[in-house]
Formats: C-alpha cells, sequence, structure tokens
C-alpha cells in the first residue's frame, strides 16, 4: 500500500463519502419540497432530484468498493482562508447597510491585511491605504456616475 | 458593388474613430469581471439617439465586439469568465497564466478573437438569410437535445471522475430551477424569501464559482498569483503567429462551429465555444495537454466566442429574434430609431445593415492593436501589483459587478456564498464548469421538454414529437457520440495493454 | 433642427467612448424647467432589456429629455417575471427621482398566487400610458384565414390546435382561456420565456397559432397575419384585421404599462410626474413612432389611476377565478 507521501494524493474515500451522502440530502430535499407544485413544474425538478440521487448512491457504493484517491490540496494558511470568507460574507450583507462605498473600504482594509505577508512599515500602510482608495473611488465613480448603477447609500445613514 | 460602397461609409473618420473609441471601451470593460457587454451596451443607448443610426450601430457593435474579446482577460488572467462564452477559456488560459505564459495566452486570443470575428462577419454578410431559416427549424425538442448535448460535453470535459462531473451539472440544473418557474408559474425553492424569486443570476454564479476559490487560495500563501514572465520578452508576437499557423485548421474549425452554433437564440454563446473546444482536444496529437495549458484550447474557444457576435446577430437582423442579450439591446436601439428588423433589413434597408457589418470589420481588425496594447497593460499590472493591493481589487470588483448586473444586493450574497460552495465542492472533485453549464442549461432543457411534451400530447405522439424529427435525432446522435466516444477510447488504449498481460 | 441634432451627435460621438456622454450630455442641453425635476430620474424597468417594457421606456426617454432638460436613467432589475423589482420599491427613496416600470395584469395577477412579496395595493401607480392588445396571430401561409378557420379547427379535434405564449397565468394565458370559454373551444397552450421565443415557435412551424400582441405583428409583418384584436377599435396599422368584438366576442385587454413611485413620495411630486409623463404622451412623433411599433396610447393619470386599477382588478380577478388561481 503506498503512502499518501510518496504519490503526493491523498486518500478519497472519505471525503466521496461526504460529498454523496450531502448530495443525498440535497436531492432529497428536492423532492420533498416539490410535493406543492404543479405537476408542469415539477417534472424537471424531480426528474434532476432523482438522477443526482442515483449519481450520489453510485459515488457512495463507488468508495467501499475501489480506492479513489484525490489530488493533495494545496497548502497554505486555513486561518486566512476562513478569514477572506468571513470578510467577503460580511461584506456582501453589508451593502445595503453601511452602503456601498463604506462597506467597501472597510472590507478591502480588511482583505489587504489578510493578503499582506510581509512587515508594515507606516509608509506601505500609507502608499497602500491611497492605493486601495484611489482604486476603490475610480470604480465607484465609474459605476455610480458615469454608468449610472444606483447603489445603495446605505439604510444605516438613512435613519441618522 | 453597391454594397461595398455602403460598407465603405463605415471608414469614414467619424465612424471609425467611434469604432476606436468602442472597441477600448468594450475591452476595458468586459475585463473587469463582473461588468457586462449587456451593461456597456445598455448605457449607450441614449448617447446613440443624437447620431445618425449608422454611427450609432456602429459604436454599439464595436463596443460589443470588444466587450466578448475583452473577457478572455479576466479567464486567463484570474480564472473568472466574464460571459458563460469564455468558460473553456479558463481550461488552458489560466494554466498557461500560472506557469508564467499570460502574455503569450493573451496574444493568442488577441488573435483567435480576431480571426472568429471576421468569420462571423463574413458570415452574417454572405449567408445571413439562409442560415436564419436554419436557425427556425429548431424547435423546442432539439432545444431540449442541445441542452443535453451540452451537458454531456461538459461531464466529459471536466477533469476527473465524469461521475462527479455529472453530480455537479445535477446540482446546477437543480439551481437553475430556484425562483418563478416560466412554466406554470410556480414558485420553486424559495423558502418564502422574497430575494430567491428571481433564481440565481447565471453571470453572478459564474463570478463566484469560479473567482472566490482564486480569492481564497489567494490569501492563503505569500507566493505571487502569476508567475512573472521573463524580462524584455514583449509581446510574443511571433510566437503566437507561428502557434496560430500551427493551429490555422483547429481556429477555422472553431470559427465556423461559433458561428453556426450561435445562430441559435438563446442557447448558442455559451455551447458554440465548449463544442469548439471538444472538437479541438479529440482531434488534436496533444490531446492530453488540454486542461494544462494548451494553446489550442485558447485558441478554439476564442475563436469560437468571437465568431459568435457576427453569428449572433444573423437571427437578430433576419428573423428579428435576439441572438444574445447584447443583440436584444441592440435591437431595442434599432427599433427606437425607427428600423424594422426583417428582410428589409437586407432589401430596403440595407444601406444601415451593410453599413454596420463594415463596422463590424473594422472594429473586429482593431481589436488586434488595441488589444495587443491594453492586453500588455492588463497582464503586467496582474503580474506586478502586490498581493495586498490585488486581493482587495479584485474583491471588489466582484463585489460591485455582481450587484450591478441587477442592482440587486442579494445577488451578491448569492455570489460569494456559491463561491464558498464551489471552493468547498472543488476540493472534493466537484469542479465549477458543470455546475454552471447545469446552470445555463437547464432552463433550456426544462422549458425545451415541457413544450415538446405538450406538443407531442396536442399531436398524439409524445415519442414521436422527441425521436420523430430527423434534426432531433442527428443531436441525439452527437449525444451518443459524446459520451461513448471517451469510453471507445479509454477502452481502445487499455485493450492492447490487457491482452499483454492476460494471455 | 438639423444643425442641433449634427451638433449633439458630435457631442455625443466624442464623449460617447469615454463613457461619460450619458453624465454630461444632459446638463449641457436646456435646463430651465422650473424646479422638478432638478437632476436625472432613476426609471427602473423590473424586466430584462430589449422587450417591449424597455422599447416603450426608451421611446419616453428620448422626449422626457426635451421636455425637462434632464434624462430619464433606465435600469434593469430583471428577476422573477417583475416581481423582485416590484418587490423591492417600496424600499426605495421616495424623493420622485426613481420611478418603476409597472405592467398589467402582472401586478394584479402574481399576489394572487404565492406571495411574491409585493401586494397590488402597495404599488403607487401614477401613470399609465399605453398597452399592446392581446391578438391572435398565425403565419401568413397557414391555413386557418379567417378566427372562425382557428374556431373550426379547433371544435373538430379538442386540444389539437397548439397555440403559443409567454408564460403561465400571463396575458397571454389569460386571453387564451377566456377566447377558449368565450368561444367554447379546447386548445393546447404552451408557455414560452419571453414573446420572442413565443413568435419563433410560430415562425418556426412548432405551434399552428400564438397569442401575441399587436406589436408582435408589427414586427413580423411580413411572415404573420393576425386573426383578431383585442382592442375596441381596429388598430391603425392594421385596418384589415377585425376587433374581437366585430366578430362577437366581448374580449379587449393586453398588456398594459404604466409607472409607480415609492410609497413614501409627496403627492405634489406624483403629480407633476404624472403630468409630465402626460406632455410625453400627446408628443405627435411620440405618438407616431409608439403607434408604429403596434403600441395604442392610452392616458390614465394619477388622478384616475385609482379607479382604472379597480376596474382591472375586478375583471382580471373573474379570469383568475375561472382559472382557478383562486378560490
Amino acid at each position: 500500500m503506498a503512502t499518501d507521501h510518496e504519490t503526493s494524493t491523498l486518500d478519497a474515500r472519505p471525503s466521496d463519502r461526504v460529498l454523496a451522502v450531502v448530495m443525498i440530502v440535497i436531492a432529497t430535499g428536492a423532492i420533498v419540497f416539490s410535493r406543492d407544485m404543479s405537476i408542469m413544474a415539477s417534472v424537471f425538478p424531480r426528474t434532476i432530484a432523482t438522477l443526482l440521487l442515483v449519481f450520489s448512491a453510485a459515488l457512495l457504493i463507488k468508495s467501499f468498493v475501489v480506492h479513489p484517491r484525490r489530488a493533495r490540496p494545496e497548502p497554505g494558511s486555513v486561518g486566512r482562508r476562513l478569514g477572506l470568507i468571513a470578510v467577503m460574507l460580511v461584506w456582501s450583507f453589508a451593502l445595503k447597510w453601511l452602503g456601498f462605498l463604506a462597506a467597501s473600504l472597510i472590507s478591502a482594509a480588511a482583505l489587504a491585511v489578510l493578503a499582506h505577508y510581509h512587515a508594515w512599515t507606516p509608509r506601505r500602510v500609507g502608499g497602500y491605504a491611497i492605493a486601495l482608495a484611489a482604486i476603490i473611488g475610480a470604480f465607484y465613480t465609474l459605476f455610480a456616475v458615469v454608468l449610472n448603477v444606483p447603489l445603495p447609500v446605505g439604510l444605516l445613514w438613512r435613519q441618522l | 458593388m453597391e454594397n461595398l460602397s455602403f460598407m465603405m461609409v463605415a471608414f469614414s473618420p467619424i465612424n471609425f474613430l467611434l469604432a476606436v473609441l468602442g472597441v477600448a471601451a468594450g475591452i476595458f470593460i468586459e475585463a473587469l469581471p463582473g461588468l457586462s457587454a449587456t451593461m456597456a451596451v445598455a448605457v449607450l443607448v441614449p448617447v446613440t439617439f443624437g447620431m445618425p443610426p449608422e454611427a450609432a450601430l456602429i459604436m454599439l457593435g464595436a463596443i460589443y465586439t470588444g466587450a466578448i474579446y475583452g473577457g478572455s482577460y479576466a479567464a486567463i488572467l484570474v480564472n473568472t469568465p466574464g460571459t458563460p462564452a469564455a468558460i473553456a477559456t479558463t481550461f488552458d488560459g489560466y494554466p498557461m497564466a500560472q506557469r508564467g505564459d499570460g502574455d503569450l495566452a493573451v496574444t493568442l486570443s488577441t488573435m483567435s478573437s480576431m480571426v472568429g470575428g471576421l468569420v462571423g462577419a463574413l458570415a452574417l454578410l454572405t449567408l445571413a438569410p439562409l442560415l436564419a431559416q436554419v436557425a427556425l427549424k429548431f424547435g423546442s425538442v432539439e432545444y431540449f437535445w442541445l441542452a443535453i448535448f451540452g451537458l454531456t460535453l461538459i461531464s466529459a470535459l471536466s477533469e476527473g471522475s465524469a461521475l462527479k462531473g455529472f453530480i455537479g451539472a445535477g446540482l446546477g440544473l437543480l439551481l437553475s430551477t430556484v425562483g418563478v418557474s416560466v412554466i406554470g408559474a410556480d414558485i420553486r425553492y424559495a423558502f418564502g424569501s422574497q430575494f430567491l424569486l428571481g433564481g440565481v443570476e447565471v453571470i453572478s454564479a459564474l463570478i463566484g464559482l469560479y473567482c472566490i476559490p482564486v480569492l481564497i487560495d489567494l490569501v492563503a500563501t505569500p507566493s505571487a498569483h502569476l508567475e512573472p514572465p521573463e524580462e524584455g520578452r514583449g509581446i510574443r508576437f511571433g510566437e503566437g503567429l507561428s502557434l496560430m499557423w500551427r493551429g490555422k485548421f483547429n481556429a477555422l474549425r472553431s470559427a465556423i462551429i461559433g458561428t453556426a452554433v450561435a445562430i441559435l437564440p438563446g442557447a448558442g454563446g455559451s455551447i458554440a465555444s465548449l463544442v469548439s473546444y471538444s472538437e479541438a482536444r479529440r482531434t488534436s496529437p496533444r490531446s492530453d495537454q488540454f486542461g494544462k495549458g494548451e494553446p489550442d484550447g485558447v485558441i478554439a474557444t476564442e475563436t469560437a466566442n468571437n465568431a459568435t457576435v457576427g453569428g449572433g446577430f444573423i437571427p437578430t437582423f433576419v428573423l428579428g429574434i435576439p441572438g444574445t442579450p447584447p443583440d436584444a439591446v441592440i435591437l431595442g436601439a434599432l427599433l427606437v430609431q425607427g428600423f424594422r428588423t426583417g428582410p428589409e433589413m437586407f432589401t430596403t434597408n440595407v444601406g444601415v445593415t451593410y453599413t454596420f457589418i463594415g463596422g463590424l470589420f473594422i472594429a473586429t481588425l482593431l481589436m488586434l492593436p488595441i488589444g495587443l496594447l491594453i492586453g500588455r497593460y492588463a497582464f503586467k499590472s496582474i503580474v506586478s501589483i502586490p498581493k495586498a493591493l490585488l486581493v482587495p481589487s479584485i474583491a471588489f470588483m466582484t463585489i460591485i459587478g455582481t450587484y450591478a448586473i441587477r442592482n440587486n444586493p442579494f445577488d451578491v450574497v448569492v455570489m460569494v456564498v456559491l463561491g464558498v460552495v464551489g471552493w468547498v465542492l472543488s476540493r472534493y472533485g466537484v469542479k465549477p464548469s458543470p455546475i454552471v453549464l447545469g446552470l445555463i442549461l437547464g432552463p433550456i432543457a426544462e422549458q425545451g421538454f415541457v413544450q415538446g411534451y405538450l406538443m407531442g400530447n396536442a399531436s398524439g405522439s409524445v415519442m414521436g414529437a422527441f425521436f420523430g424529427r430527423p434534426l432531433s435525432l442527428a443531436i441525439i446522435a452527437l449525444v451518443l457520440l459524446s459520451v461513448l466516444f471517451p469510453l471507445w477510447r479509454a477502452w481502445r488504449t487499455r485493450s492492447p495493454k490487457e491482452t499483454a498481460n492476460g494471455h | 433642427m438639423r444643425q442641433t441634432r449634427f451638433k449633439t451627435w458630435k457631442l455625443g460621438a466624442l464623449m460617447g467612448g469615454l463613457l461619460s456622454a450619458a453624465a454630461i450630455a444632459g446638463p449641457a442641453m436646456a435646463a430651465d424647467a422650473g424646479s422638478f425635476p432638478d437632476h436625472n430620474i432613476q426609471y427602473i424597468i423590473p424586466f430584462g432589456p430589449g422587450g417591449e417594457s424597455d422599447i416603450s421606456a426608451r421611446l419616453q426617454q428620448k422626449y422626457f429629455q426635451d421636455i425637462t432638460g434632464q434624462q430619464l436613467i433606465i435600469q434593469y432589475m430583471a428577476g422573477g417575471g417583475g416581481a423582485v423589482g416590484w418587490s423591492q420599491l417600496n424600499e426605495m427613496d421616495g424623493d420622485g427621482y426613481t420611478i418603476m416600470g409597472t405592467n398589467l395584469p402582472h401586478i394584479i395577477l402574481k399576489p394572487m398566487g404565492k406571495d411574491p412579496g409585493f401586494k397590488t395595493e402597495d404599488l403607487k401607480n401614477f401613470f399609465y400610458f399605453h398597452y399592446s392588445p392581446d391578438a391572435l396571430i398565425v403565419k401568413k401561409d397557414s391555413p386557418y384565414k379567417t378566427l372562425d378557420d382557428l374556431i373550426a379547427a379547433a371544435k373538430k379535434a379538442p386540444g389539437s390546435v397548439t397555440v403559443s405564449g409567454s408564460g403561465t397565468q400571463s396575458a397571454n394565458d389569460i386571453a387564451n382561456r377566456r377566447f377558449e370559454s368565450m368561444a367554447d373551444v379546447k386548445t393546447t397552450y404552451i408557455p414560452f420565456k419571453g414573446t420572442g421565443a413565443a413568435v419563433t415557435a410560430l415562425l418556426g412551424g412548432q405551434v399552428q397559432a400564438e397569442w401575441g400582441y399587436t406589436t408582435t405583428a408589427a414586427n413580423h409583418k411580413d411572415k404573420v397575419r393576425m386573426l383578431a384584436v383585442a382592442a375596441d377599435e381596429r388598430h391603425p396599422l392594421f385596418p384589415d384585421v377585425p376587433t374581437f368584438k366585430e366578430l362577437g366576442y366581448d374580449m379587449t385587454g393586453g398588456a398594459y404599462r404604466g409607472m409607480a413611485v415609492p410609497k413614501g413620495t409627496p403627492e405634489d411630486v406624483t403629480e407633476n410626474l404624472s403630468s409630465l409623463f402626460q406632455q410625453i404622451n400627446q408628443n405627435p412623433e411620440f405618438r407616431q413612432k409608439m403607434e408604429n411599433l403596434g403600441f395604442v396610447l392610452i392616458n390614465v393619470p394619477y388622478g384616475d389611476v385609482d379607479e382604472f386599477m379597480a376596474e382591472q382588478k375586478q375583471a382580471y380577478e373573474e379570469v383568475a377565478r375561472s382559472m382557478g388561481i383562486i378560490e
């Protein structure tokens, strides 16, 4: 039996089983929630959900029969990845409340910190802050003024 | 000859200037992930009210041409297709950029886009009325089979296990049913939320599924986003030219496929580049290199998707049925200007039509110098900008771009959530492409199926409706081919080995 | 006239490429039209670009600028057949600088079924400006020369005549139901996504007839024939096509288009908007352009909107009841 290090791949059985089970849950849910739809509207989602169920079951069975391998995921900091996900989620929800500009400036600053691996010198902080503000300002203007996109101003400010 | 003189109108200095501005604006806009060609064209419509119709059309056409090509930058440099038509560009363009050949990929995409654009415009000029009749032959049932064909292609193309490709496609198909259904007017899987009524918007899903995983992996390590190119290499024009020459049949075939498939309103663009890509891979002596940075992959998709510009105008002009969303905006602008589409576009209104086509040719040719210039800067800035600025800038563009598609803040939430889900799924072996294709082709498949069923019922034979028309049989044959060919090839490469070992 | 047009064109041409003309050309024009509006107005279309709602708004756009010197900026907020936009209208700024297109019967029918996030009464409509009359359309080479031909065929083999249309529980679907019950026939209605797809199905010979509008017929004049129009009078573009009324079926209706403001908009501003759009409706050039595309202009100013909506609501409720959308 080859070890994980020699092949630079991982045993895919546990992950395939998790994937299969999650997909089975989704497919079952899709079938359950299609009950109150009209016949015309439910035909397609039910067919697809059934197919998804079959494929996922096949994947589950396969994981017990053969020994699939998967590529080792890219290395790197888990904390920073989760941090990026958190910032992006907060950003997307904050648009409506904080307004586009405020939410974007704060989140962009947070992302800059997350993506930076060197020491922060006052010069660098200043330089990056100006550069980021300029990029965001330019694109904000492009969308809001030139392209006339009604970007949210922020419900929070309206109440003040 | 008379037509030629109409085309020459497009070369007047002011029209030429408009074409230059249009192409540059289009490239710039679409190069940013999330800014769409539809939006660029829509914003310009009021500006064109004051212009003579020819000038207006040239400007709109030039923007559209530039935008479709500009979409390849984001696909190559950030792995994010700006339009469904650029999905396959990411397959080889991004790996090329990662290993330091981003400049070559951009040069190739520029040359290919020009070739594709020229072939598409030529078809529009010479074959439009004929091809439009073919488009009409495609009924609901044919669209249903075409969607199935597209799905089998993507599952075969996706890296790793075909089973996971099908699972991804199934998930995308289910996502496509969220919201108010066209048939039956049911509200499906909205779980009481008014925001889910509009369903999952395709472009925001594209941005989320492709761009968010790139961002997530960007912050995880200190290493550079793309391999920097060697010093003083320039735009690698000569290298690009010789690769184009090597792939000339590939380019020609892809351009023809792109034009032909694009005449089908609604479905064309996204399927065209996939078909070209899979054909290129099937016939290439280096087919095992596809997906790992093979230049022919970039050539195939970029020729095909720019050929769809000319191809998409065929049903728009001849039938008054827009082939793509930007076509719909241009059609609207035409109606407001007082022009009626239809055969008269090629008889009584011939002046406007041919000037427009002339403008398309100019815009396409201009793409080469303008594109190489802008492309060089785009590539250089992506490579040299520090990560701490690159990550927030790309993230900001995904957010503002997604918002602007439907002016809906909830779409941004959906984009981010899908991106995170897509990142997790791709670690489990389910890649984004099948999911997105499921999302795009789902409505086509569903509507085609139910409409076909209803029509079959009315005529007394449902089986006859689905299997009785020659055109649908031809597409079914293609479906079978795309499913069976990989199996056959796998069997053929395995069997000699087995014979040697076993017997 | 010719010269100013040329001038604006040149100005537009120069700035167009920079995408900035839209922002600059507005104020550059005469801007002395009183206090309201003193800047551009956002006009949100709750559908995608290129449809009839978009095209008619684009026509208004030009004349709005001529009258006020300000731009009408058209935005799209597509999704859920309009529901995404309408459900968010009342959250927007009620200062008169945000308006949204509204469509009948959509805003009446949608809230009847499941909850689409808005109620018909919540929408503060201020002007209804036109409608596209329903029309039953066949291909030019169709064996059905008159409405009677089609009815005879449908009577002979119930359900065998296929009719395409845009969407379920939509203007087209309802027109078909009303027609079926009045003529006492049974057809097979096949819903498509949008008028474009429905007319393609007709042109491709997949269906025998299509429920569309006079606008559809105007757009495909050389390839289709209308059997009857659901308007009070014959349309000036089609003087030879009878109305349903003439043929003995009491059917008028179609897709009505108007505009609404967020709930908090002050009354005087709303009145102001209503009279601005009424002015556009009276412009002869605008009227001519709309007519050429097959639209029929109507004038329902703010003061009359309540009555108009009540009438429409009653009419559609009857149909909805017979269709089983409501009990």
